[in-house]
Order: structure tokens, then C-alpha cells, then sequence
């Protein structure tokens, strides 16, 4: 009886000893930073941005002669950046730089007015500050229908973005003479994001 | 987004609720003589003694068995850190090669609340009430690709994701067995039959989510299916308004009424006979005749049966199969400050979930089949019956895929008292684990066992499995009469 009772005894205490409880595993230790490589995004049109405010435009509106100048126009994209949409393309552990890709529609002044746009972007910000370290490179445009665009965020700032919230876009307008009206514009559509792939926490 | 999150809780729900079955009693009491718990497995098989189950602790038994859902599997070593599959550092071939075609997870809780068996002559008599849950989810390799090797920027891919699926069943079973021999006690022969009463039920069936993305469109479609049963279950749909475009419904959860009655009733029975050739032997001279006179084959088909769910308890969602198309002009970004980024890819994320978006159907009762498996074993015995060797081939249909397992086992039985299993099933145990039984049945006083066919628990710290592929495990106490 008490051979067998060992027996027994003994069995049980080897099947415990033999469990294999491995902390390599633990997890609570267990990295849960995720990376999805998600095809490129949609991210439709920008409304229309209107120029009309380049000078001033005196009401009746009259064409204003400017010549051997430059005029600018900042147009900004209040609370572009969320906390969210910072984390899931611009997190620090990115590989690849976060490209809006888009084309504009720039109708400002006449076809043979020589006109030249350059377009700079400001990151700013939540208390209102230019991230002046975030160098985006500027783009150039000119009058035209379907003119490609891209506003590229250069991985290596993500992780100046972090407290991004706005974008300034400013557009520097030069021609042999500039005569603006209420109906010049730049239309930007068809942004679509090319990221490496969106960041999350499991 | 909500449906996409639905469809995880229900995969997570599958994942990981516990259940009682007849699956979850380990396989290796089937050769254990004083078990009683493995009339569950054989109702020809039957103890050696009357027994009433001590109530609610005579029998629980927790079950899991997956190819793939694993710790190893899915997480990795990088960098002196351990992280998931979906980590950037995680090259897909790395973990690709850890993913089956089809990747299962089956789990299991039993739990008797009261069991008896007795032996009125020649026949034996079983009675038990108990609760059972089982739970499968399927994923396909193609969603695991969807999810690791992603898309590519400029390229058009698709993605056809087939066959994903999830079920959960939970009911009370009331089950009275007997069993009884014939051809002169060569022939067992047993029957159970089951009441059934259906607590709850869902089967997530997603036959086709197509996704095409390229730079410049995207599309989806989906044929997919969700049934569920539960007291008074009925889908909550929120409607959410869109600037500028029609608003969607979509599904937030569900409403239940009290879970003090049954959603549906149905019936089940288990058959199963052994055949001990030490007759049969005694006829034939020579070594065939003594091989044959130690051997025992047994065949068994469990739980076949189904419960009938009522139309009051029963809703049936579907997707409409429409193909959704996105493209960049369908969205704008306002510069008077209105729209984020956040704003504008959630709204390309809710159409894209349109394509899987679930609408309820007409009302209509449901049925549904259970679980069945089949026990095929065969036993050979040494030394006076004191030792045996047990081979049990067992084959669990699903609605999705079945589950199979070959165990191999030695049955040492020194004393009426005292028996033991050391067991091996091939197909789950990769090597990290083995079986093991033990029966404590003095005569008098308490009897208690301790069975499982993958003791071995390779885990973490909180008891997710790390190298294991199966586990289970299974107690109870009896008083004998």
C-alpha cells in the first residue's frame, strides 16, 4: 500500500516538476508595437483655396498692376494632426517618409502671364509655433490643370512631429505683372498618403 | 469600424471561452477500467464500480488545441526583446512559415454538476447533468498575409480571404446512458441519449472578403454570415451621420433579455460498443489464439444530435455583397478647419467596412448539429491485466474542419485502488509533452482522479501556451456505492 502510495505520489510530483512555466514569454514584456503595410490612401480633395485676398481686392473688384513683385498667400490647415493619425504614420520607429501625393489645378491670372508658384509648408505646432526643424521640401507650380504635387514629410522629423497640429501652406506668387481677381484659385485633389504603413499597439 | 471590431470579439469570444464537452474528457481515460468519466468517451465502456460524482466537482475538464495559436508561433526574439508577428523587425517569410492553410483553435470546458452510475444486473446505468461549451475558430493563411505582408504602394493586389470562421456552443445536457453485454459477454454495447438545453450559440462564417487596393482605387466585397442564438438576442445598430453624404448603420453590439431561460432545445445521443476477443481467442489454437485473448476494440460515435433554435432567440446578420469602390475624390479635407486627417481616413475606413458591414435578415429559427467524434481505440493487456497498451484514434467533426488525435498509452493498474496512465498523442504533442491518469478508488471514502493527455504545460507566466499546440486537463472527485 504505501509502495503504491509513493508510486503515486512521486508521479504527480514529476508531471509538476516537468511543467515548463517559460518568463521569456511574460506578457507584460512582450514588444506589442505593430507595423501595417497599408496600400496607398485616399485622402480626396482640399477645399479650393482662393486667392482673392492677394492684395486686397477693393470692391468693385479692378485689376491691380503689380509688377516686378512677389505676393504670397498662407493658407492654413488648422487641426490637420491628431494624436492619432501622429502615431499610426509618423511614429518615430518608421522606416519610410509619409508622402501626400496629389495634383493642382492652378488658375491664377492668364496662361502667358509667366507665372510662377512656389509653395512652402510650415509644420505648427499645438501652442501655435512653426516647427521650424521640419524642413519640408518646397514645390513649384504654375498655371495649369493637373499639375503633380507632393508635400513630403522626411521620416528622420517624425519624431519633431509628435505635437504637430497645423500645416501653413504659402504660396509665393511671381509673374511679369500680377492682376488678381475673385476667381483665381488653386484646387489640390486627389491626395493619396504613401507611408510605409500605419504604426499601432496591439 | 464597428463591425470589423465585432467580428474580433466574436473571433476572441471563440478564442477563448471554455467549455464542457465530451472532447474535453482527456483520451486517455479511455483504457483507465475505474474511470467513470469515460462512459463520456465509449458508453459501452463503464467503470468497474457504482459511483455517484460528488456534486458539482465530480467532473471539469478544460480543453484547447490549436496547429497554430501559439506564443512561439507568433511572437519572436529581436533584439534582446520578444515581439509579435506584426513588428516591423519580423520578416514576413520569419513568420510565415509558422501559418498552416487553415489555423485552428478548438477549445473546450466541461463541467459535471452531477453524475451517477450503477449496475443493476448485467447492465450498466449512467445519469448526468452538466454544462458544455465548445468553441472553433478558423483563420486561413490569407488573412495572416493580409495582415503581415500588407500592400505594396504602387501595385494593385488583391487579397481573397476565404473560410474564415467562428462557432461557440453552450447547452445543459441531462443524459441518462446504458450499457449492457451480449454474444456472451464478448459484445458491449452502450447508448446515451441527451436532452439538450441550448444556452447560447454564434457561428461567424465569412466565406469571402475580397480586397483589391492599388494607388489609385480601391474595392471590397464580402459574402459573410453571422448566426446567433441567446435569450432574446437582438443586433444594435447605430446610425452614423456623415458630412455631406448619406449616413451608414452600423451594428454595436447586441441586446439580451434575462439568460433565465433556454434559447432553443434539442437532443443528442452517443453509441458506442467494445468487443474483447478472449472468447473468440479460446476457439482458435496456436500464438493467434493467445495474441487474440488479451485484445479489445472499441468503436464510439459522440454527441450526434442537434438543437433547435427558437425564432424569438434567433437573429441572422449578412453582409449585403455589394462591392464597394473608394476613390481619392470622394473626400475633402476643409480648411476652415472642420476635417483632420484622422476624420478623412475614417471615413475612407468606414466605407471600406460598408463591404463587411452586417444587416439583419427575416427572424427564423435555427438549428444547428453538434460536435461529433469518433472514438476508435484498441487495447491490449499483459500480465494479468495489470498492464495494457492502449492505441485510440479520435476524430472530431467540425462545422468548419475536423480535429484528429492518435494517442498511444501504458496502463499500469497495480492495485483495485490505484490506476495509471502514461500517454503520448502524436499529433499535438510535438514532443514537449506527454499524457497522464491517475485513479485514487479505495473501496471506501472519496475517489478522485486526475487526468490529461498534455500535461506538460509549456506557458508563460499567465498560462498562455508558449511551445504547446494542445492542453487539457481534468478532475473530479466520486463517492463509491
Amino acid at each position: 500500500m504505501r509502495k503504491h502510495f509513493k508510486y503515486a505520489l512521486c508521479a504527480l510530483a514529476g508531471i509538476i516538476m516537468l511543467s515548463c512555466i517559460d518568463s521569456d514569454y511574460d506578457i507584460d514584456d512582450i514588444n506589442t508595437d505593430s507595423h501595417f503595410k497599408i496600400p496607398t490612401v485616399p485622402f480626396g480633395n482640399i477645399d479650393t483655396i482662393w486667392i482673392e485676398t492677394l492684395p486686397e481686392i477693393p470692391i468693385p473688384p479692378i485689376e491691380i498692376p503689380l509688377e516686378e513683385m512677389k505676393v504670397a498667400k498662407k493658407e492654413i490647415l488648422p487641426n490637420i494632426f491628431t494624436k492619432d493619425i501622429i502615431d499610426k504614420f509618423f511614429n518615430e520607429n518608421a522606416k519610410e517618409n509619409v508622402v501626400f501625393e496629389g495634383t493642382a489645378d492652378v488658375k491664377i491670372l492668364t496662361e502667358d502671364s509667366g507665372l510662377n508658384i512656389e509653395v512652402k509648408f510650415e509644420v505648427v505646432d499645438e501652442s501655435g509655433y512653426v516647427i521650424d526643424a521640419v524642413k519640408i521640401p518646397n514645390q513649384y507650380l504654375e498655371y495649369g490643370k493637373d499639375q503633380g504635387f507632393k508635400m513630403i514629410f522626411p521620416r528622420q522629423y517624425f519624431g519633431l512631429m509628435q505635437n504637430a497640429k497645423d500645416i501653413n501652406i504659402i504660396f509665393i506668387l511671381s509673374a511679369e505683372r500680377i492682376h488678381l481677381t475673385y476667381n483665381d484659385f488653386v484646387f489640390i485633389k486627389d491626395i493619396k498618403l504613401k507611408s510605409g504603413g500605419i504604426h499601432f499597439d496591439f | 469600424m464597428k463591425s470589423i471590431y465585432f467580428i474580433i470579439a466574436c473571433l476572441g469570444i471563440g478564442a477563448f471561452s471554455i467549455t464542457v464537452a465530451q472532447a474535453q474528457t482527456a483520451s486517455n481515460n479511455y483504457f483507465i477500467e475505474s474511470s467513470h468519466v469515460r462512459t463520456n468517451l465509449n458508453p459501452a465502456l463503464r467503470p468497474n464500480s457504482s459511483y455517484i460524482g460528488v456534486p458539482f466537482l465530480s467532473g471539469i475538464g478544460v480543453d484547447y488545441k490549436t496547429n497554430t495559436f501559439n506564443l512561439e508561433n507568433l511572437t519572436f526574439k529581436k533584439n534582446g526583446e520578444r515581439v509579435t508577428f506584426m513588428h516591423s523587425d519580423v520578416t514576413n517569410g520569419e513568420f510565415m512559415k509558422n501559418v498552416s492553410d487553415k489555423n485552428y483553435l478548438s477549445t473546450n470546458v466541461g463541467y459535471d454538476i452531477f453524475s451517477m452510475g450503477f449496475y443493476k444486473k448485467d447492465a450498466f446505468w449512467n445519469i448526468n447533468l452538466g454544462v458544455k461549451v465548445q468553441t472553433d475558430v478558423n483563420i486561413p493563411k490569407s488573412f495572416f498575409r493580409l495582415m503581415k505582408e500588407g500592400f505594396a504602394q504602387d501595385i494593385e493586389q488583391t487579397y481573397v480571404i476565404e473560410d474564415l470562421n467562428a462557432t461557440a456552443n453552450s447547452y445543459l445536457e441531462l443524459g441518462v446512458s446504458y450499457s449492457r453485454p451480449f454474444l456472451d459477454n464478448s459484445l458491449m454495447l452502450g447508448l446515451r441519449t441527451k436532452l439538450l438545453g441550448g444556452i447560447a450559440n454564434f457561428d461567424l462564417n465569412a466565406e469571402k472578403v475580397e480586397l483589391t487596393a492599388g494607388s489609385d482605387i480601391w474595392r471590397a466585397r464580402s459574402n459573410v454570415k453571422l448566426q446567433g442564438s441567446a435569450p432574446g438576442v437582438k443586433p444594435k445598430f447605430k446610425e452614423k451621420e456623415r458630412e455631406g453624404r448619406e449616413p451608414i448603420n452600423q451594428i454595436d453590439g447586441f441586446d439580451f433579455d434575462d439568460w433565465t431561460s433556454f434559447s432553443g432545445y434539442g437532443l443528442g445521443f452517443d453509441i458506442g460498443g467494445v468487443y474483447d476477443f478472449g472468447k473468440l481467442a479460446g476457439t482458435i489454437d496456436g500464438t493467434m489464439g493467445n495474441v487474440l485473448s488479451n485484445l479489445k476494440v472499441s468503436l464510439a460515435f459522440t454527441d450526434m444530435g442537434f438543437i433547435s433554435w427558437t425564432k424569438k432567440n434567433s437573429t441572422h446578420l449578412a453582409s449585403t455583397g455589394e462591392e464597394v469602390v473608394i476613390e481619392p475624390g470622394d473626400y475633402t479635407i476643409h480648411t476652415d478647419g472642420s476635417s483632420s486627417l484622422e476624420d478623412v481616413f475614417d471615413d475612407v475606413m468606414d466605407d471600406l467596412e460598408q463591404a463587411i458591414n452586417l444587416e439583419e435578415g427575416k427572424r427564423k429559427g435555427r438549428s444547428t448539429s453538434l460536435r461529433t467524434t469518433m472514438n476508435m481505440g484498441a487495447e491490449y493487456s499483459f500480465f494479468d491485466n495489470r498492464l495494457s497498451a492502449g492505441l485510440l484514434y479520435s476524430l472530431r467533426f467540425g462545422n468548419y474542419y475536423n480535429v484528429s488525435e492518435l494517442t498511444i498509452s501504458g496502463n499500469y493498474r497495480p492495485k483495485s485502488w490505484l490506476a495509471t496512465t502514461l500517454s503520448y498523442s502524436f499529433l499535438h504533442s510535438d514532443f514537449n509533452t506527454v499524457g497522464f491518469a491517475m485513479y485514487l478508488t479505495p473501496s471506501k471514502g472519496v475517489n478522485f482522479f486526475v487526468a490529461g493527455d498534455y500535461i506538460i504545460p509549456n506557458v508563460s507566466p499567465e498560462w498562455i501556451p508558449t511551445t504547446t499546440k494542445a492542453m487539457n486537463v481534468q478532475f473530479g472527485f466520486s463517492v463509491p456505492m
